[in-house]
């Protein structure tokens, strides 16, 4: 207990690579020139917005003019989003890889220093770089608060909100960085990162503002109740901000949530970066593992607490009473987290002769493997991944006293387990058949495309089983398409849809393990070991 | 006290370093020898414990690279074939960053970087731009930044390749006064009349194998174990040969020309004298008569095939 403390502290409180970063980050001139044309630019188009917002200013009534001052700040925050949006993935995309580059890594490493060590002392070294940021932009949101836009609390909440932000867009430059081979590849996958957080996030942000300014059936209307996930996307920030989300009886503030939620995620990606930087077997792979069950487990929570207490959440559909409109929601998660485990699945599961011994084959199925991390613990910890989700919400939904799990939950539910065993199974397949992890993991990416993606259109209309439509068939594909949980009518078939996938999955990764028992296969596998 | 204990590095169906073991006490300098690919700087980086071996292990002073890596790095000064500086940064911020990743106290950390710049000759480069200094203090001040925290190894990664002769003759002096100092050293090198002059201990490495491991005169007894003699004279090789063959201690003469022998002898000195004696006796007109040592450039290219993996 003492030797961790003694570790936390000494990375976080005077961490030498925060030391040396920050130092390179503000030697010469160039920072302060930077600084102030960053001050002059917001200058310049807060005042060009003032002026135009404020056009007409004398012929409006009193409540009109506040209307369009308030609009004057979240144009403000808006504009210092975007600077946010910019500014913070570039401060750590490419800082991993340059050092790689420079090949000063190793020195590093060769020291008794953790990745940890290192990612964290850029993460504070660039958050203060950021926090400088958003305190320059002070005098420019203290108009808007000096002229009756904003008041000082909303300035403070949409700080934060985009301090969280930037938060986890640092982070996905680190995650990103510690895996891309070159600087350009590093870079245009972090904004590529950025961009699909981004446009996952605006689906809340969007909803709530249509929700605020549209009065559509969204039953938030003028109240600030509004589910946390609302304060994700930060150019909404100065209207998200005041909002709350109601846990057992208790008005938490949407933008602590928010933090809470970047803090963790960024965690997260943290432990993937430093997992990518470590060899076989690391403490920090085993922490982005066990990290990876706790985050989901957190996001289950603040999930389904609002799913399950408060009526707002219902944002896409109708009141969340009734259990077609629970079937609905969870649809909605279902289909963004199998999106997401379609991604996840070919990076754990696929394995190579040629790889590291991260990545090489070392038997079918290992319960001991799952938080070691390699691909015989790659199945198990899918399906603790998927038991944590289905637990959270059940125990949430025991404790709540408004809403019951329906049964489209528990078809969905099903449905997911068979997702994800038969994209294990084809990853098995194709890991099998000797090609080195890249192709490996290519033809897994590639088969969902080319399979699922471009055949649905034609064969799901000839199947007489559209996208969209209540008319089922069992024979479609369209149940392998991450999207599937969307289909209004055809939760019903889940569970002999899952039924299939389960035993297709398996049947693909026995077929893989067969042929990794051929001669050819077993000497390449034993002269890798 | 390092061991290097049955070390395997494989990489698919590549076998980068095959059971490579050794050990070496306080003092030593290693030089470690082999052809590019051989697997000198595999083997370092795992005794570094920046490569997890596949098979094996290695022990500083009873901390092992797998179970205690921390431990290990805590004792250990790498120094690889390249710099890997940063930019922007002044030399006493270089060092400074090493000294605080390495643990050393704040307080001792001015006087620590202080001392190690004095050994390495750059403390009136203490406030320079790393990226002005030339090669040479470069590869001095990657020395320095190994030193911070005064491990009890050093492992230097060809730490000679690009430099002019002064600069290599004062990195030697450096590396002896190390090895004076207590410190095992680890020096790789292709230089080998170098290493000759500074290791009291060679290996040398082909495919991954370690062909032979010793001081240096053992080894250079492995590969000649009698003394062999030139003796030139002025005039009847011919002659002088037929009459070494009978003298006492001498295994075989060879006729190189009219005027050139070649003697396999396998006496001491006190004999080689006396066959010198002998052969001044007998009215033979020697012009030169020395004893042929044989030096590490011999036994590399006598071990070695060239062979790469």
């Amino acid at each position: 207990m003492t030797a961790w403390a003694r570790r936390t502290v000494r990375t976080y409180f005077g961490n030498a690579a925060a030391v040396r970063e920050y130092r390179a980050q503000l030697r010469g001139n160039r920072a302060l020139y930077l600084w102030a044309a960053y001050l002059g630019l917001l200058i310049l188009l807060g005042g060009l917005a003032y002026s135009q917002i404020m056009d007409n200013e004398y012929a409006q009534s009193i409540a009109t003019l506040q209307s369009e001052l308030n609009s004057f700040y979240s144009t403000i925050i808006g504009m210092i989003a975007a600077v946010v949006c910019l500014v913070a993935p570039a401060l750590t995309a490419s800082s991993i890889t340059a050092e790689r580059q420079r090949r000063s890594l190793d020195l590093v490493f060769s020291a008794p220093v953790p990745p940890r060590y290192l990612l964290v002392g850029k993460m504070i070294a660039s958050m203060r770089y950021l926090m400088m940021l958003l305190v320059l932009a002070l005098p420019v949101t203290a108009v808007c608060v000096v002229m009756g836009g904003a008041t000082w609390s909303d300035v403070v909440g949409s700080y934060i909100v985009l301090l969280s932000s930037g938060i986890v867009f640092m982070a996905i430059g680190l995650a990103v960085s510690a895996q891309a081979p070159t600087l350009m590849s590093s870079i245009v996958n972090t904004y590529i990162g950025v961009g699909a957080y981004l446009w996952f996030t605006s689906i809340f942000g969007m909803v709530f503002l249509a929700s605020r300014f549209g009065g559509g059936p969204l039953g938030m209307g003028s109240t600030n109740e509004a589910p946390w996930s609302v304060v994700l996307l930060p150019f909404t920030a100065a209207y998200t901000s005041p909002t709350f989300t109601i846990i057992s009886g208790v008005e938490v503030p949407n933008w602590i949530l928010g933090l809470v939620f970047a803090l963790a995620f960024s965690r997260l990606l943290l432990s993937g970066a430093g997992s990518a930087l470590s060899p076989f077997g690391s403490p920090e792979t085993k922490s982005l593992r066990i990290h990876g069950i706790v985050f989901l487990a957190l996001l289950g929570v603040l999930v389904a607490f609002p799913l399950s207490a408060s009526t707002p959440f219902a944002m896409l559909g109708a009141p969340a009473t009734g259990p077609s409109t629970q079937g609905y929601t969870f649809g909605v998660l279902v289909a963004s987290v199998s999106m997401i485990a379609f991604w996840l699945i070919p990076a754990l599961v696929c394995h190579a002769p040629d790889a590291d011994r991260k990545f090489r084959y070392d038997g079918l199925f290992s319960l001991r493997q799952a938080i070691v991390g390699s691909p015989s613990g790659a199945l198990p910890y899918l399906l603790f991944l998927w038991g944590t989700v289905v637990a959270v919400f059940v125990a949430v939904y025991a404790f709540s006293a408004r809403a019951m799990l329906g049964v489209q939950f528990w078809q969905l539910s099903a449905w997911g387990l068979g997702f994800i065993v038969f994209w294990w199974g084809v990853a098995r397949f194709f890991s099998s058949m000797g090609m080195n992890l890249k192709s490996a993991r290519s033809s897994v990416i590639a088969t969902g495309i080319v399979v699922l993606a471009l055949p649905l259109p034609i064969l799901s209309s000839l199947t007489f089983t559209s996208y969209g439509t209540s008319s089922p068939s069992q024979t479609s594909l369209w149940m392998l398409h991450m999207a599937y949980p969307l289909a209004p009518g055809e939760t019903v078939y889940a569970p002999y849809y899952a039924a299939f996938l389960v035993v297709s999955g398996i049947a693909l990764a026995l077929a893989g393990e067969a042929n990794m028992k051929r001669p050819r296969r077993q000497r390449r596998a034993g002269s890798a070991e | 006290m390092l061991e290097v204990k049955e070390l395997w590095k494989v990489y698919g169906p590549l076998t980068a370093v095959k059971g490579v073991s050794f050990s070496l006490k306080p003092g030593d300098i290693f030089g470690f020898i082999g052809s590019n690919g051989a697997g000198k700087t595999t083997t370092i980086r795992m005794i570094s414990t920046l490569l997890e071996p596949t098979h094996g292990t290695a022990t500083i002073n009873g901390a092992d690279i797998i179970r205690d890596p921390m431990g290990v790095r805590r004792q250990i000064g790498y120094m690889p074939d390249f710099f890997g500086l940063y930019d922007d940064v002044k030399v006493w911020e270089y060092l400074d960053f090493f000294a605080t990743i390495y643990e050393v106290p704040p307080k001792q950390r001015n006087s620590v970087i202080d001392n190690v710049l004095e050994l390495t000759d750059l403390t009136v480069k203490r406030d320079a731009f790393v990226q002005s200094l030339s090669r040479g203090m470069q590869q001095r001040l990657c020395l320095a930044r190994c030193l911070v925290h005064d491990p009890a190894l050093l492992l230097l990664d060809e730490p000679a390749s690009g430099l002019d002769p002064r600069a290599r003759a004062e990195l030697k002096e450096l590396i002896i006064e190390l090895g004076r100092m207590g410190k095992i050293v680890i020096v790789s090198s292709h230089i080998l009349p170098e290493l000759a002059d500074f290791c009291n201990c060679v290996g040398i490495i082909e495919r991954g194998e370690m062909l032979a491991f010793g001081p240096v005169n053992q080894i250079l007894r492995q590969i000649q174990p009698t003394r062999v003699l030139a003796i030139t004279v002025l005039d009847g090789a011919g002659e002088v040969r037929t009459r070494l063959a009978d003298m006492p201690h001498v295994l075989a003469a060879h006729l190189e020309d009219e005027h050139h022998l070649r003697v396999e002898f396998n006496g001491d000195h006190e004999q080689q004298s006396e066959l010198l004696a002998a052969l001044i006796q007998a009215n033979v007109r020697v012009v030169q008569f020395h004893e042929e040592h044989a030096n590490l450039e011999d036994v590399f290219m006598r071990l070695t095939t060239g062979a790469v993996q």
